[in-house]
């Protein structure tokens, strides 16, 4: 019987960063159950999947070259049922997904994607641009988006969000049978049912997985966006290399300050967007059950949960309230001095360097 | 009834494959039928696994159609080997005087749903069109005459495609500085139909019942096809006298008023892909699409699809019952809004207001549908012999 090689391929935010991680966390305990998770050198798969997608990727993509035949000789080296999983993979045109299939010619390939529903994902990744430097407003995102072309995209945003799209270029050619949908539960239910759906499919016992993952990606609120946002754009043109700004924006301000924050208000989607998400759902669901791919857990996980707008709660992801937005900025302001104080340069020696230069 | 022991199985399983192998010769029996028939010698295929209800009852159903089918006993084979796509009844089973204890009860094959069969009927014509992916689209490139009279179209899909080819072939120009727009539309219940159909060419596997659902949940049309709208974005961007509503029970109506007001002849214009079409193809457009990719679905459904499911035309489907409150009471805001619109309106635009009829079908037949898949199978497998011919191999 040949082995079985699971490409996790997306969609982006819908949990993958937590599966991944307790995956690596686990590794040694599921490759005892047969599963080989590949170990690459930066740990993840993610410069893989950037080598095989090709996309323009800042500063990363010259240094990703090489790294998915690397990670196909891995597969290859492993013994038993292996997982690739990288959510950039989604985004993969038909001839870059040929070359990943081919590279596992003799191989069961199963194409697993975790899918979740379309009004949490728009302000979801909204945030994830702004998190890579973007300045778009969340009105002019979702416009851009909801005018797009869904089907053979050109946006970025429906290249890995487009379930029927996105499948239909990773699963040509693949017995529907072997192609798993797996839906992300609402919130409120725990974390661990994904993990659940997702070991069940690729063969592990899921309590075997002992290693637990704290919060492992998670999202900001509106006054805490509107400071990232605020951010980069005073930062356009002003020379702050790709390090620094992941270092101070994203790790130091957005992950480990802005994140952790009390009583967020999440993005939520204006009441004019409804129609639109729920007609793209409607056509997904139907498409799906139609298309006999593997379902794990319940298509009833992907209809968007339609918000009250007239307790009057609501609040625009473009206007937060501003000394929200004060106290957000001057929180992140603190945790970059805090950051950087242990290396500043000392007085002494700043003195000197000013001397030096005249 | 006594539970299935081995010795069971392996006659249940010979018995199966007897029948199979009947309906490979164009037979019509039932399996009730067969089964109270004695047991004769017929050639079987003893290799592969059962073949399921669906598959065989299909085979059954296919038999008795319109005319005779070539080279039926290899369709028989490809039917049966091929696994219905999407939810249902998982390998149902045939009635046998012992019984199952576990499994998928057993199910007479004639009293099948519609939709077990549809299922099955979606996975074989996907298999049948799959090697006419292979087919390049050919290219047509367009005459450009940019002295004749310049028209853009808007508004229903299926009657804006019609009317355009026409128009084109007749050489007017598409677009241009002085163009005129039309915005094409007509009974509410109809620009759905449209706006479903295009959506279903388009790939989605889209259900009538839900596309509505959708728009009433939301009180909103679908924006192409929300004429008032359109109609007035067009006239504050451009002139409004340049701008002209069209409303018509059929395309080949909406044809003539365009050609009058660009001052050429009409003519006429070919049939349009119904409902059992659309209905069918939602079905094949995922499992197709996973086949062979999303470009060379769409090349198929372009090039074969109407060719192959063209078909009696059957009467137009009104608003389900759940929305056609909010279907006339939407029609009714789009009435008005047209009346009170700065543009010029050919039709009356009470046309577009559901009625509240009872002869109407308010959701798709799924026996009419299956009547019509098993035609457009015995199309298909028409089209996949000859081709396997021309390449001189097996099918």
């Amino acid at each position: 019987m040949p082995r079985r090689v699971f490409l996790h391929i997306g969609t982006p935010k819908s949990g993958t960063t937590y599966l991944q991680e307790k995956l690596a966390r686990n590794r040694d305990v599921i490759a005892a159950q047969g599963l080989t998770y590949p170990v690459t050198r930066t740990g993840d798969h993610f410069e893989a999947a950037l080598d095989l997608v090709d996309e323009r990727w800042p500063g990363q993509r010259d240094a990703a070259r090489g790294q998915w035949p690397a990670l196909v000789g891995e597969v290859r080296r492993a013994s038993g049922d292996v997982l690739v999983s990288h959510e950039i993979l989604a985004a993969a045109t038909p001839a870059q997904v040929r070359t990943a299939m081919a590279a596992f010619g003799d191989d069961e390939v199963h194409v697993v994607l975790t899918a979740r529903d379309l009004g949490h994902q728009l302000p979801a990744e909204w945030q994830e641009r702004l998190e890579h430097r973007g300045r778009r407003s969340f009105g002019k995102f979702v416009t851009t988006v909801s005018e797009a072309r869904r089907t053979n995209p050109d946006l970025w945003f429906w290249r890995v969000q487009a379930i029927p799209d996105v499948l239909t270029r990773w699963g040509n050619g693949l017995p529907p049978e072997r192609i798993h949908v797996i839906t992300v539960p609402q919130p409120g239910e725990p974390q661990d049912v994904l993990w659940d759906r997702m070991a069940s499919v690729v063969g592990v016992d899921p309590a075997a997985a002992r290693v637990e993952v704290t919060d492992a990606n998670p999202s900001l609120g509106i006054a805490e966006t509107a400071v990232i946002r605020r951010l980069n754009r005073l930062l356009v043109g002003k020379g702050v290399p790709r390090e620094v700004y992941v270092d101070l924006v994203r790790e130091v301000i957005a992950h480990d300050t802005l994140a952790g924050r009390p009583d967020q208000i999440r993005a939520v989607l204006p009441e004019s967007c409804w129609p639109f998400v729920e007609a793209v759902t409607a056509e997904w669901v139907d498409w799906i059950e139609g298309a006999g791919v593997d379902v794990v857990g319940d298509l009833a996980d992907l209809q968007p949960r339609r918000p009250d707008y007239t307790d009057g709660t609501w609040v625009s992801p473009d206007h937060p309230p501003a000394e929200l937005v004060a106290d957000a900025a001057l929180e992140a302001l603190a945790a970059v001095i805090r950051d950087i104080a242990p290396t500043h340069r000392s007085p002494v020696r700043r003195l000197a360097s000013r001397l030096i230069r005249g | 009834m006594s539970p299935m022991d081995a010795r069971d199985e392996a006659a249940y399983a010979a018995r199966v494959r007897a029948w199979a192998g009947d309906l490979r010769t164009g037979s019509t029996r039932t399996w009730r039928d067969f089964l109270d028939a004695p047991v004769t010698d017929v050639q079987t295929a003893d290799d592969g696994p059962l073949p399921g209800a669906a598959q065989l009852e299909l085979v059954r159903r296919l038999a008795g159609g319109d005319g005779p089918i070539p080279r039926f006993a290899e369709l028989a084979d490809l039917v049966a080997t091929t696994a219905g796509p999407g939810r249902g009844l998982v390998d149902a089973p045939l009635p046998w005087p012992s019984r199952r204890t576990v499994g998928t009860p057993a199910v007479e094959p004639d009293e099948l749903p519609a939709e077990e069969l549809l299922r099955a009927s979606a996975g074989v014509l996907a298999r049948l069109l799959t090697p006419e992916a292979a087919i390049p689209a050919p290219r047509r490139p367009a005459a450009w005459r940019p002295w004749r009279r310049g028209f853009t179209l808007l508004g229903a899909p299926t009657t804006v495609e019609l009317v355009r080819g026409a128009l084109l072939q007749r050489g007017l120009r598409e677009g241009g500085s002085r163009t005129t727009w039309f915005v094409l539309g007509g009974p509410l219940e109809d620009l759905m139909a449209q706006r479903w159909s295009a959506r279903v060419r388009a790939g989605a596997g889209l259900r009538w019942q839900r596309l509505w659902r959708t728009a009433a949940t939301n009180d909103r049309l679908p924006p192409a096809i929300a004429l008032p709208t359109i109609a007035r974005y067009v006239s504050d961007q451009f002139d409004p006298a340049r701008v002209h509503v069209v409303l018509a029970e059929e395309p080949g109506q909406a044809l003539a008023a365009v050609a009058e007001v660009l001052g050429v002849p009409a003519g006429t214009l070919g049939p349009t892909a119904d409902v059992l079409a659309t209905d069918l193809l939602r079905r094949v457009n995922p499992v197709l699409g996973l086949a062979v990719g999303e470009e060379a679905r769409r090349r198929v459904v372009d090039r074969v699809w109407p060719e192959i499911a063209g078909g009696e035309p059957v009467a137009p489907l009104g608003a389900p019952a759940a929305q056609l409150d909010w279907a006339v009471a939407a029609g009714e805001r789009m009435a008005d809004a047209l009346r009170a619109g700065r543009y010029a309106v050919h039709g009356d635009p009470a046309l577009v207001v559901p009625t509240r009829r009872s002869d109407v079908r308010r959701v798709p037949d799924p026996d009419a549908v299956l009547e019509h898949a098993l035609r457009v199978v015995a199309r298909a497998w028409q089209r996949y012999t000859q081709r396997s011919t021309e390449r001189g191999v097996q099918p």
